[in-house]
């Protein structure tokens, strides 16, 4: 429900980085979502034209890689995707799944057009 | 020619730093602090209305800091309790986050208590992805939301310690099956203790208050 706000957070995010390294235009930011996050790709991906407007990433693609939830059992140690039906451990079957991926909300990466600064 | 610079910030990462700045002032301080979660209406205030009493007179001091949308009715139902009540107005943000509750706690005098409850907007999704520099993180679920919220909300119920099932007086007008959610919560996290509660009946609030108090004092 807060994704304008997390995007008006990678738009930041990404203009701050790109004024260090003088790049005036950028056409595509990369983003890893993780299917526990809290936010919707949809949402986000309607949210960036909002939030870039006026920017140096205005027009640019967004990309999103839904990043399923992984985890691993506190028990035995196996590492396992949870399904619909639970989150006990193939191996010893007990209800103590650690995530260890999954929440993530990470700007990955951005493609730019460097300006005139020749010496980079 | 175009580049491709990586980056790989988290988003939260700034929520996490300051996080983790308020858990050392708690820590300092000597107060524990518990987030509180639930869907809209699960009766989080009412809980508390009903807690803070009770832990008084096992000797804790407890202080509320309420997040709320719009409205500063909950701060202003919890004002008879006599307690340090701050309110947050988050003027239509889905969570508080941890700046909210730094800048919060300019009006809150951390010396005088034991104990801080933040009560969290209510919402099962997006609090679940801020932490507030807490001790400890509860889910309060009523009964009459039905049976498959944990199955519904994993991110919410997997980042709590504690549930307590709330609106047990409601059981027998409800679907609800209290044996059904205590395996779908224990089938997420076998870890999380649970309480059932009732705050019109005022079944169980004892025994939750209880176990509440020795985990402040546990210090």
């Amino acid at each position: 429900m807060h994704e304008l706000s997390l995007i008006a957070d990678v738009v930041r995010l990404v203009e701050q980085d790109a004024a260090r390294r003088a790049i005036t235009k950028i056409s595509r930011v990369e983003l890893e979502v993780g299917e526990l996050s809290g936010a919707f790709p949809h949402a986000l991906k309607a949210a960036f034209p909002i939030a870039s407007r006026g920017t140096i990433m205005e027009d640019a693609e967004l990309v999103i890689s839904l990043v399923k939830a992984d985890v691993r059992c506190r028990s035995c140690g196996r590492e396992f995707v949870p399904t619909k039906e639970g989150w006990a451990c193939p191996s010893c079957g007990s209800y103590e799944a650690e995530l260890r991926r999954g929440t993530e909300l990470q700007v990955v990466s951005y493609t730019g057009e460097e300006g005139e600064c020749p010496s980079r | 020619m175009p580049v491709k610079v990586v980056i790989g910030k988290d988003l939260l990462e700034e929520n996490r730093k300051k996080a983790s700045d308020l858990r050392k002032r708690f820590a300092d301080a000597g107060v524990k602090v518990i987030n509180i979660l639930s869907a809209p209406g699960a009766g989080k205030t009412s809980l508390l209305e009903e807690t803070v009493p009770r832990v008084r007179k096992l000797g804790i001091r407890a202080g509320v800091i309420e997040g709320d949308v719009a409205t500063a009715r909950d701060a202003e139902r919890l004002s008879p309790l006599g307690i340090p009540v701050v309110q947050i107005t988050t003027l239509g943000a889905c969570h508080l986050d941890s700046a909210m509750i730094w800048t919060a706690l300019s009006e809150m005098d951390l010396s005088g208590l034991d104990l801080l409850f933040i009560e969290n907007v209510g919402n099962l999704v997006c609090p679940s992805s801020f932490d507030l520099g807490e001790d400890l993180r509860m889910v309060v679920l009523s009964t009459a939301e039905g049976s498959d919220k944990p199955a519904k909300y994993p991110a919410a119920f997997l980042s709590c310690q504690v549930v307590v099932i709330n609106k047990t007086d409601l059981i027998p007008y409800t679907d609800f099956n209290v044996e059904q959610v205590l395996a779908e919560i224990s089938g997420l996290k076998a870890s999380i203790k649970t309480f059932k509660v009732s705050c019109r009946s005022k079944e169980g609030l004892d025994e939750w208050s209880v176990w509440l108090a020795d985990w402040v004092r546990q210090g």
